[in-house]
């Protein structure tokens, strides 16, 4: 019997193999785990598939994927294969991103009161004001705590040499965290045996902690905050996790017309009458989230909650206009931003940028189309983005064009060396596949990061982009004692 | 002068309507320039509790909202300023970043090439004032004024390729204009004392035009390019600022049913020189 790494080679000098080093030596921490899928056959990978398959079905973890037309509720794809990060290298993680997400929030703090950064000339102020996430309606409004954003789910890669680089930040309503606690579930049923042999860390207290924090930032100190979970709808891709998160904290998800403003206070409609809310844990952009004060014509938000909000009435979480921070181009200046606030150099690096709204930088990015990644500044999900290596010359031209019409919008980086997991592309062979990780971070009273994250992986082969909306899978992330 | 504004806005539905929310900017702009407000009264119907907070820009805004079903909205807003003939002087100061944000494009005020064109001839003169002056008397000269021609929703450029609009969209046209050339600019929300003989004979009502930074010897400016006066004197009563009329929109608000919405405006300034109320005002600020 063939055994299923016998066939793993992934040397390569581009990329970073989580599992193989480059002397073809497995790393120790994935020693066990190769073992074990080295004694499966064939049938015992399919059996344990079909178990994973079951349990996703019956729990109807789907997500929406945008821009087709038949079929668009997807069941996300699941790799069997563990991705192991040793405690040594999470220490790392987690120090750079308490780092990463102090400094960008008190970078918000300032650019929503005094604007010093933009004053010292550390950042162009013409780039924030430009920015379509900075919310003017926003400036002046103290959010309890100075915290503007309370869950973060930046996005992590490892180049060449299996360094940590941040791709983005995302400091909006960043989801798939659903993902990462159902994806340990079916992991622990599918594999007990392998599962029991690493000291693997817990994720699953994350919506206990979700919820706490939640609690720490009501507007008024109260033993038992009412706190909702505001959602856009069925219709929205992540609905399924909007209901679960909700599900798991025990509390009540609401849609914009199930709240309402009175007085400049927040209610809920309940079958006993209107009842106080504090808390809002929103998963409703902010361009949606008050007619009044935003689109007029959006039937998703709650006409008159900025206004409660900037009473000091309610807490929103993420803040308004928290998405100025994880503009495209505000980010390469997140190096600056953490020296400018914490006068310390950042642990974990950027990945090397081109602004667009740069002279000099858009003529390198326009005669390097196709070695660069150019993605839109604001857009998000793998959407607006052109991925050079793997484009046609008319794709290029079309895109060129609309980099030229609006510079600012857009950023190139080098096509990414992102790092590579085995996983399988077929039912029972496996291949390198690029994965990065997404941790979830949460921030109220203090900052606390669920050891691991969601760990998205392109199982299109040699495809770079791990985006769910765009043929990505994921994968168990395990962070494990020495 | 000492002028009295009555603004009232009614709105009026068929079928009952309800959860109203509304927010304001009425009240005029005070201790700025040369502008004093007196006194503003606010008045809803049916009645409602008021709150009001300071935009961005600077603006007061009030709002209030309805939750049981209505079928119409009353909002009445008195207001008594004091306006001076002669603007301020002296050394003038602004937030740098408030500039800025001046100088760029925003949702009405657009860059199309038709405004750079337009703006590529004022490029010579260097004197900011003149040059604004200058920008003003061109679209007061070619510009047609057509109520009708446009609606709250066109954009400069529209403006531009249609060459006539109202009050709001030759302000538009003017803060492009000058944006282009590098000179911040903003739009003015307020009202105009015709006291019965404007130009083009309209009714004392709301009105819109600019002002423009024309640096710190004289500060912000106002021109208006909707009449031949080009200049903004003491007849004029500014409520607020912003880039353009999305910043500073007098009523804007939502409700829930199915009814549709039928407006009514009406806007009265008058003069309170002779008054006893203006008496009992100006005596009063001399203390």
């Amino acid at each position: 019997m063939t055994r299923l790494f016998d066939q793993y080679h992934p040397q390569s000098d581009r990329f970073f193999d989580e599992v193989i080093s480059h002397e073809s030596a497995p790393r120790p921490h994935y020693g066990i785990m190769m073992q074990r899928f080295n004694q499966f056959s064939a049938a015992d990978i399919r059996a344990r598939r079909e178990l994973v398959n079951i349990f996703f079905r019956n729990q109807g973890i789907t997500f929406t994927v945008y821009g087709v037309d038949e079929g668009i509720e997807r069941i996300f794809p699941f790799d069997l294969i563990p991705r192991i990060i040793p405690a040594s290298e999470w220490e790392g993680i987690e120090r750079g991103l308490i780092q990463r997400i102090t400094a960008l929030n008190l970078f918000l703090a300032d650019l929503y009161q005094d604007q010093k950064i933009l004053r010292d000339k550390i950042i162009p102020a013409e780039l924030v004001l430009g920015s379509k996430h900075f919310r003017r309606e926003f400036v002046g409004v103290r959010p309890p705590l100075g915290v503007y954003i309370h869950v973060t789910g930046s996005d992590l890669i490892r180049d060449a040499e299996g360094r940590y680089l941040v791709l983005e930040d995302n400091l909006r309503t960043p989801s798939g965290v659903s993902y990462m606690l159902q994806n340990r579930i079916a992991m622990k049923r599918a594999f007990p045996v392998l599962f029991d042999r690493y000291t693997v860390r817990p994720v699953e207290n994350y919506p206990q902690q979700l919820l706490r924090t939640l609690q720490e930032i009501s507007p008024t100190p109260k033993l038992d905050p009412k706190v909702v979970v505001l959602t856009p709808g069925i219709y929205n891709s992540a609905y399924f996790e909007h209901s679960f998160l909700a599900r798991q904290m025990g509390v009540q998800l609401t849609e914009g017309r199930d709240l309402v403003v009175n007085n400049n206070k927040v209610y809920t409609r309940t079958t006993r009458g209107l009842k106080i809310v504090d808390v809002i844990y929103r998963r409703v952009d902010d361009e949606f989230i008050d007619p009044l004060v935003f689109r007029p014509d959006s039937v998703l938000g709650v006409a008159g909650l900025i206004n409660a909000y900037r009473k000091g009435n309610v807490t929103l979480a993420n803040a308004i206009g928290t998405g100025v921070a994880d503009d495209k181009v505000i980010y390469s200046f997140v190096p600056q931003i953490i020296k400018y606030y914490l006068g310390e150099d950042p642990v974990l690096d950027n990945v090397e940028t081109w602004l667009a709204g740069n002279p000099k930088h858009l003529k390198y990015i326009l005669e390097n189309l196709d070695k660069l990644v150019v993605k839109a500044a604001n857009e998000s999900g793998g959407y607006g983005m052109l991925v050079g290596p793997e484009s046609t010359p008319e794709q290029r031209e079309r895109f060129a064009e609309k980099i030229v019409e609006n510079p600012r919008n857009y950023i190139a980086q080098p096509t990414i060396s992102l790092s590579r997991h085995p996983s399988f592309f077929n039912e029972t062979e496996i291949a390198p596949c690029h994965i990065d990780l997404r941790p979830y971070v949460l921030n109220g009273k203090s900052i606390s990061i669920v050891p691991g994250g969601l760990t998205r992986v392109a199982l299109r082969r040699g495809s770079l982009v791990v985006n769910s909306s765009q043929g990505g899978g994921s994968k168990d992330t395990w962070v494990i004692d020495n | 002068m000492i002028l009295k504004v009555e603004h009232s806005t009614l709105f009026e539905y068929e079928e009952p309507i309800y959860e109203t929310a509304t927010e304001v900017r009425l009240h005029p702009a005070s201790a700025v320039g040369s502008q004093q407000c007196a006194s503003f009264n606010l008045q809803i119907t049916p009645p409602a509790a008021i709150f009001d907070y300071t935009d961005y820009y600077g603006n007061r805004v009030h709002h209030f909202n309805i939750l049981q079903s209505h079928k119409r909205v009353q909002i009445i807003a008195t207001s008594v300023v004091e306006t001076a003939a002669q603007p301020e002087t002296g050394q003038f100061t602004e937030d740098e970043i408030l500039l800025l944000d001046l100088l760029a494009e925003s949702h009405y005020v657009r860059f199309d090439p038709a405004i750079q064109a337009l703006a590529a001839r004022f490029r010579e003169i260097g004197e900011p004032c003149r040059q604004a002056t200058e920008i003003c008397r061109h679209i007061n000269d070619t510009f047609l004024y057509e109520p009708g021609a446009t609606d709250v929703h066109s954009t400069s450029a529209v403006v531009m390729a249609l060459g006539r609009g109202v009050c709001q969209d030759f302000a538009h046209i003017m803060l492009a204009a000058c944006r282009h050339l590098g000179l911040p600019a903003r739009y003015v929300s307020g009202y105009l004392y015709g006291g019965g003989s404007t130009p083009e004979g309209q009714d004392e009502a709301s009105h819109a035009w600019c002002e423009v930074w024309c640096g710190t010897e004289t500060g912000w400016t106002g021109f208006d390019p909707t009449h031949k006066t080009l200049f903004v004197d003491d007849r004029y009563i500014k409520i607020g600022t912003g880039r353009d009329y999305g910043d500073v929109p007098p009523v804007r608000g939502t409700y829930k049913g199915t009814s549709a919405e039928k407006l009514g405006v009406s806007v009265r300034v008058s003069s309170l020189e002779h008054d006893s109320d203006a008496l009992g005002l100006q005596q009063r600020n001399r203390f």
